[in-house]
């Protein structure tokens, strides 16, 4: 039954045949050598639409070429065949996404159902799972476009372009990281202030002052915050961060340096070898001065 | 179950009162805000005596009419890390004004604001090159053999570098809130320095960043310089002279001068990185600095409370240094709270004017002098005063 079926099923080679087939006549029939479809009786708008006819010419003088060209049997195959692979390229585009996407999704739901459960005081193991989620699918997945080799009289220029749009993503990211776990001592100290006003609560101590609230809290967050820039987790990240804002600056600068080479005007480079020239001879004079007074 | 007692009635009668508060602190404070405020920092009467690139010299206008017991004149160093108005930030609170109460002829150095063109000047350049420069015009302007020297902060780092290098031209010196030993995890920015790749920051900056910095002083305690302050700031500006003062001092906070490329490099790996400073191994200009020839009279003043100098980072000096004439002196106050807040403006500069006094006075004596408290061993005994009276007589010399 199967084997039936699929005999019976037309072949996708002989149907885009008939279909380029059905096209070329269609496109043919706007062509110069057929009958005008404009109306005698319709004198005004014809120089609109003789315009319109033109277009029209010209685009199905285009297809004519390209259906015509296309039912070549060479031709015809390897678009078959750039068909066929073309739900492979999609697929697997769509999959790359869709798994970069999930296990985002699924980073930020543990994440958020996390919250509330930090323990006060502690920075040693820092839940950033669902910051660096991103971090990882720029690194995994986006990066490497950016350091695709470049071609041509350009290429230099281009390549520095993508160096520094890669550069601004990873500083984003690792901003982002060191932005997030400066945040931390906040959530820590209301966590303990709450802790502590319940405790407060149940003692009937509660104070009447609010001011008092306020310096309870902020002594608090200083508590967390001391506790936190002590944490080697802190340090890395913001080195991290420092790292990632230095490289991307250089990046950036030598873009500029790019610019500036086009301009009559002198680049930073060119300055900084006139300042050590100039701070090479100031300090010769100096030397020169201070041996001079001596004698 | 035990119930509990929440006192709502109290705390929403406090909530209405201050909130009826906040509403007369606005208006008052929209009175003074919009008015003529008097923000004015350093005030105090100067003239640029002398100028080399982008620093300064500052000689200050005398206020005595009466002869002065301190003779020999005074050169400031400040750090090269935010602005030394931070002396002389409003009348009731500056230092200079008291030194020149006191009959002291000073003179400060102003380090500008580096440029691009200062990125490759090293400690060297400023120690050997600036302040040497600065100190042979004063000893020529005054005809004088020797000066006395105060540096604050890293100035006074500087201070220590070069009347280790340059003894003879320094009678006594003065350290004020000074780093000289970086072996210590008592501040954050020790903790910190480790982890900055000094190499990678410069190439890529060229100079120091004041805002860069400035951004890390906050984060050094933002609890409080970032929200307790400001809190503090809403809750009394309706007082014009808090609003005055504060401005002032967020005034000269943000002054922030880049610092030069070099000179932080260097810093940053042979103090902060290796410690050598205070184990007589830093070479600066291809001398290497020996503290040991540090023999004049040394007065060593540190915070208790310091974040960014903490006492581990600065009591060290007094018990590496060749003087025998060594005084520490630990302040119940802060980094800038030593030279700005108002209860160590009694304690600060006028211990410094007597300490002074009691060194250039003509007819002093021996018994005046007053001994390293933390130098272990150090006893008041003949024999040490003998030493400490010969080593008085060669920093007169």
């Amino acid at each position: 039954m199967n084997s039936a079926a699929e005999h019976t099923k037309p072949e996708p080679q002989a149907m885009l045949l008939e279909w380029l087939k059905s096209a070329n006549q269609f496109w043919a029939q706007y062509s110069p050598n057929q009958k005008s479809a404009s109306h005698p009786e319709e004198a005004q708008e014809k120089e609109s639409r003789k315009m319109l006819q033109e277009a029209l010419i010209s685009i199905s003088k285009g297809l004519s070429v390209i259906t015509s060209v296309m039912r070549d049997p060479s031709a015809l195959e390897a678009m078959c065949r750039g068909m066929a692979v073309l739900p492979d390229i999609t697929s697997t585009f769509l999959q790359t996404g869709i798994k970069g996407y999930s296990s985002f999704q699924k980073q930020l739901i543990e994440k958020m159902g996390k919250i509330g459960t930090t323990e006060a005081y502690t920075f040693d193991k820092i839940d950033q799972e669902a910051l660096r989620a991103w971090s990882d699918i720029y690194e995994k997945e986006i990066r490497q476009y950016f350091n695709i080799p470049q071609l041509g009289l350009t290429r230099y220029y281009q390549e520095r372009i993508n160096q520094a749009i890669d550069k601004y993503n990873l500083f984003n990211n690792a901003l982002s990281e060191f932005l997030h776990i400066l945040s931390l001592p906040f959530e820590k100290s209301l966590k303990a202030m709450q802790e502590k006003l319940e405790e407060l609560t149940k003692s009937g101590g509660l104070p009447e002052d609010t001011r008092v609230y306020y310096q309870m809290w902020l002594k608090n967050l200083e508590g967390h915050f001391m506790k936190l820039f002590k944490s080697g987790e802190y340090n890395r990240v913001l080195g991290e961060t420092l790292a990632a804002m230095e490289d991307y600056l250089e990046a950036r600068n030598k873009i500029i340096q790019d610019i500036l080479q086009s301009l009559p005007i002198p680049t930073s480079k060119e300055m900084d070898d006139l300042y050590m020239e100039v701070y090479r001879l100031k300090k010769s004079v100096r030397t020169l001065e201070k041996a001079k007074e001596r004698e | 179950m035990e119930k509990t007692k929440i006192p709502v009635d109290l705390i929403l009668k406090h909530i209405a009162a201050e909130t009826e508060g906040a509403q007369e602190r606005a208006q008052k404070a929209s009175d003074i805000l919009l008015g003529k405020l008097n923000t004015e920092i350093a005030a105090t009467p100067y003239d640029v005596v002398f100028e080399t690139d982008r620093v300064k010299l500052k000689h200050y206008h005398s206020v005595r009419t009466s002869p002065s017991e301190i003779s020999t004149p005074l050169l400031v160093t400040y750090a090269l890390i935010n602005r030394e108005t931070m002396l002389d930030l409003q009348p009731e609170r500056s230092v200079v004004k008291t030194f020149l109460e006191n009959g002291i002829n000073l003179y400060m150095i102003d380090w500008g604001y580096p440029t691009s063109k200062d990125k490759f000047l090293t400690i060297d350049d400023h120690v050997n090159g600036y302040m040497d420069t600065m100190v042979d015009f004063i000893l020529e302007r005054e005809k004088v053999k020797k000066i006395n020297l105060m540096g604050i902060c890293i100035g006074g780092t500087f201070c220590v570098m070069y009347s280790a290098l340059h003894p003879e031209k320094i009678k006594n010196l003065i350290t004020t809130v000074s780093p000289t030993n970086f072996d210590t995890d008592q501040g954050l920015l020790h903790i910190w320095m480790k982890w900055v790749d000094v190499d990678k920051m410069i190439e890529t900056f060229g100079n120091m960043p004041g805002d860069l910095m400035n951004l890390g002083f906050l984060l050094l305690n933002p609890a409080r310089l970032m929200i307790d302050k400001y809190i503090g700031f809403l809750e009394n500006m309706d007082n014009k002279d808090f609003v005055e003062n504060f401005i002032r001092m967020e005034k000269w906070i943000f002054d922030s001068p880049d610092v030069p490329g070099e000179t932080f490099r260097q810093f940053i790996k042979d103090c902060y990185h290796n410690n050598l400073l205070i184990k007589n191994e830093m070479e600066i200009g291809g001398h290497k600095i020996d503290l040991r020839k540090i023999t004049m009279p040394l007065l060593n003043i540190y915070a208790q409370y310091d974040h960014l100098v903490p006492p581990g980072a600065a009591d060290k000096i007094t018990g590496a240094v060749g003087s025998t004439d060594t005084e520490d002196v630990c302040l119940d106050t802060g980094h800038i709270g030593i030279y700005v807040s108002s209860k160590t403006q009694k304690e600060f500069a006028p211990r410094i004017v007597n300490w002074l006094k009691e060194r250039d006075a003509p007819s002093e004596s021996v018994q005046e002098f007053s001994f390293s408290r933390k130098r272990p061993g150090l006893k008041k005994g003949s024999q040490l005063m003998k030493k400490a009276f010969r080593a008085s007589k060669e920093a007169r010399r």
